[in-house]
């Protein structure tokens, strides 16, 4: 784009709302995410380090520790004997599992099945949950540098996978997940507790499947506005 | 349409429980708008459903794949270029390789069906079961090239 175009813009936006900060190039710091565009291949690469850092630092963990994986295999496991947290440090894990959140919406993806359980529990907190918690921290712990790469080959075609854990919840509720993808990277994803109970495995399928299908179609009409048109949409489901 | 979804007034209306067909309703609601929306829906084999990754705390191979892909290191198309054929064709592959070159000195007996005569297949008549075998022969869903 001209520049002349884009200081036009930024003079007009100035003369209505005042000064502004305005940073210009390739590699913009927005809302703790590090952003920088490559030419060559279209992509937009996003990291949160300093974000993850500040998060790790306010956890007192110990900054030595890594972990392979975000969640270890009994992550949907809730011991109902395990002691509960008090107050203040219910309080704590609120308050760090909401950070993390922030950063699962934004540049890692990887840990949102993780952060979406410990969304669920952050009203009753246990001494379990905050193992949980510790493991992701860890993993955010050895993985600092991996950033999140966005590109797409075509904005013409898109492919979205959906599926559903039937009953893996602890009051037999399953779990959605759906992924929309345009090339590198998930442009759009969702891993959400399911809000009804179901019967079977199949009709937990069929509602997340219609639970994460307006996604697909906002996705295209958002395009299609942008005057990109998906011609070809793809519903990948298991 | 979106309400067809049970919430919970329409259970006060149903004290039974849920009203019947809702989620036949909302399956309706979905082929609707496939149709509208021109949205394909193709089956996925569990090795490259790319969703897992957001239901089951997956551990391992499968967790770096998808991450990989997730998080734009690879390409979409790598999901779905495994690098291992499906597994008879595996074995087969390797037996003719070994015979052909010769190279391994072994000597392979190639599996041979039992060849059945002719007048055995005409004389047995076609049960019930072997037609709906016929009939319902599951083919491999073709995924068109991303």
């Amino acid at each position: 784009m001209d520049d002349t175009v884009v200081t036009d813009i930024i003079e007009k936006i100035e003369a209505k709302f005042g000064k502004m900060t305005v940073t210009r190039g390739k590699h913009h710091v927005f809302l703790g995410m590090d952003i920088t565009l490559k030419d060559d291949d279209g992509t937009v690469t996003i990291l949160m380090k300093e974000y993850l850092k500040e998060a790790i630092a306010d956890s007192g963990m110990d900054a030595s520790k890594v972990a392979p994986t975000p969640t270890k295999k009994d992550l949907f496991t809730v011991d109902n004997g395990s002691e509960q947290l008090n107050k203040q440090q219910g309080e704590f894990f609120h308050s760090i599992v909401a950070k993390l959140l922030y950063v699962s919406k934004r540049a890692r993806t990887d840990a949102q099945l993780a952060i979406a359980l410990l969304c669920t529990r952050v009203s009753c907190s246990t001494e379990q949950d905050w193992k949980k918690l510790m493991q992701l921290l860890q993993y955010f712990n050895g993985t600092l540098d991996m950033p999140l790469i966005l590109g797409a080959d075509s904005l013409a075609k898109s492919k979205s996978w959906v599926d559903t854990a039937y009953a893996v919840h602890d009051d037999m509720k399953s779990h959605i997940g759906g992924a929309t993808l345009l090339g590198h990277g998930a442009t759009m994803y969702k891993s959400t507790k399911q809000k009804l109970n179901t019967e079977s495995s199949t009709e937990a399928e069929v509602v997340g499947s219609s639970d994460y299908l307006p996604n697909t179609i906002w996705a295209s009409m958002f395009l299609a506005k942008q005057g990109y048109e998906l011609n070809r949409k793809h519903f990948l489901s298991g | 349409m979106i309400k067809a979804l049970p919430d919970s007034r329409r259970m006060v209306e149903h004290p039974a429980g849920r009203s019947p067909g809702t989620s036949t309703l909302v399956i309706f609601f979905m082929q609707d708008r496939f149709e509208s929306e021109g949205i394909s829906v193709v089956y996925c084999p569990t090795d490259e459903m790319l969703a897992n990754f957001f239901t089951k705390p997956l551990q391992g191979s499968l967790f770096w794949k998808f991450r990989a892909v997730l998080l734009g290191h690879c390409h979409v198309n790598t999901l779905t270029k495994s690098p291992l054929p499906p597994s008879e064709d595996r074995v087969e592959n390797t037996i003719l390789e070994n015979v052909r070159s010769g190279a391994s000195g072994q000597t392979f007996a190639l599996p041979t069906k039992k060849k059945v005569p002719k007048q055995m297949e005409v004389a047995s008549a076609p049960t019930y079961a072997s037609i709906l075998k016929k009939g319902l022969k599951w083919a491999p869903v073709t995924v068109q090239s991303f």
